[in-house]
């Protein structure tokens, strides 16, 4: 087998696999990671760095890379669709027939308080925070994980 | 060999990211346009410089380039608008009810500042009081829907 041909099988087979996961895990999360995504970059990371060692062992870091990447990717990809304002209003344009919404009545469905009220859902969910007596609050005992995605916020504004 | 190649194409897009950012290409259609003119004169300068390490493994040279370009180019969204789940958190630095999040989520410009953005992007135009779809960057939307419908996606925003 060619390199190429190795190379467009490992990204197949994370396309298939990670349609197989999602199927089985569908949106369960261990912070901030989904299982479908996670299980599916090691199934493919080990896979074909495994199989690189074995028939292209100049390739392995290349291997390893090409996944970190697809992970990164499909990571982003998936979080675009579920959580990305903007890609839902690109979206639910994309579902009207004449690819147009009445700006008026879109307000009404989906505001600032819809994205927050989704966003305290999914946070809930992942129990990274709590709500009590209508105060809502960190998560002390799951505080790292958020911290360390607003430090990788602000770092990524930096660069 | 391998690592060479990794280290070569993530410091090549690592320099086109920096020098785009200085220079404030947000667009993603400019920054597209730049990135293959940033290529193009890579590999010429390769091409004349002779790095037979590139042409040897040209393919997955290629590949990794062009996944490193991805993985850039999706974390630029970060950059320039702030996530609402970053401004909920800062929210919830102290405790805080869900209204006061809202008001400080809105006061943030959060909803407006996204449809201008599609419209700076021209993927959107609005026209009386209508938000139309634009055939800019329909091959990539498309793309994003396929993947959406492919794997039951629920958009929920």
């Amino acid at each position: 087998m060619s390199l190429n041909l190795f190379i467009i099988l490992n990204v197949l087979t994370y396309l298939i696999v990670l349609k197989i996961f999602f199927s089985f895990f569908r949106m369960k999360y261990y912070f901030p990671f989904r299982y479908a995504d996670f299980f599916n970059f090691l199934f493919n990371l080990i896979l074909f760095s495994s199989l690189s060692l074995i028939y292209y062992s100049n390739f392995f870091w290349i291997t390893v890379f090409i996944n970190l990447n697809l992970f990164y990717i499909f990571f982003h990809l998936i979080n675009m669709i579920v959580t990305s304002p903007r890609t839902k209003i690109i979206i639910d344009l994309m579902e009207k027939k004449n690819n147009e919404l009445d700006m008026l009545k879109y307000l009404k469905i989906y505001s600032c308080k819809k994205i927050v009220e989704n966003r305290i859902k999914r946070l809930k969910t992942s129990k990274q925070i709590i709500e009590r007596k209508n105060l809502i609050m960190l998560n002390k005992k799951n505080k790292n994980s958020f911290y360390f995605i607003s430090f990788i916020f602000s770092l990524i504004e930096k660069i | 060999m391998s690592l060479t190649i990794i280290l070569f194409s993530l410091t090549l897009n690592i320099i086109y990211y920096v020098i785009s950012q200085k220079i404030g290409v947000r667009q993603f259609i400019r920054y597209f346009a730049g990135f293959l003119a940033y290529s193009l004169i890579i590999f010429f300068v390769s091409f004349s410089l002779e790095l037979d390490f590139i042409f040897k493994d040209l393919v997955a040279f290629l590949f990794i380039y062009s996944l490193f370009f991805l993985s850039l180019f999706l974390s630029m969204s970060t950059k320039y608008i702030k996530s609402p789940t970053y401004l909920i958190f800062k929210c919830l630095k102290n405790k805080s009810t869900k209204k006061k999040i809202i008001n400080y989520l809105e006061s943030q410009k959060v909803f407006e500042r996204r449809i201008k953005d599609l419209k700076n992007q021209k993927i959107i135009k609005i026209k009386k009081n209508k938000i139309i779809l634009t055939k800019n960057l329909s091959v990539i939307l498309n793309i994003i829907f396929k993947i959406k419908k492919n794997l039951k996606l629920k958009s929920e925003g």
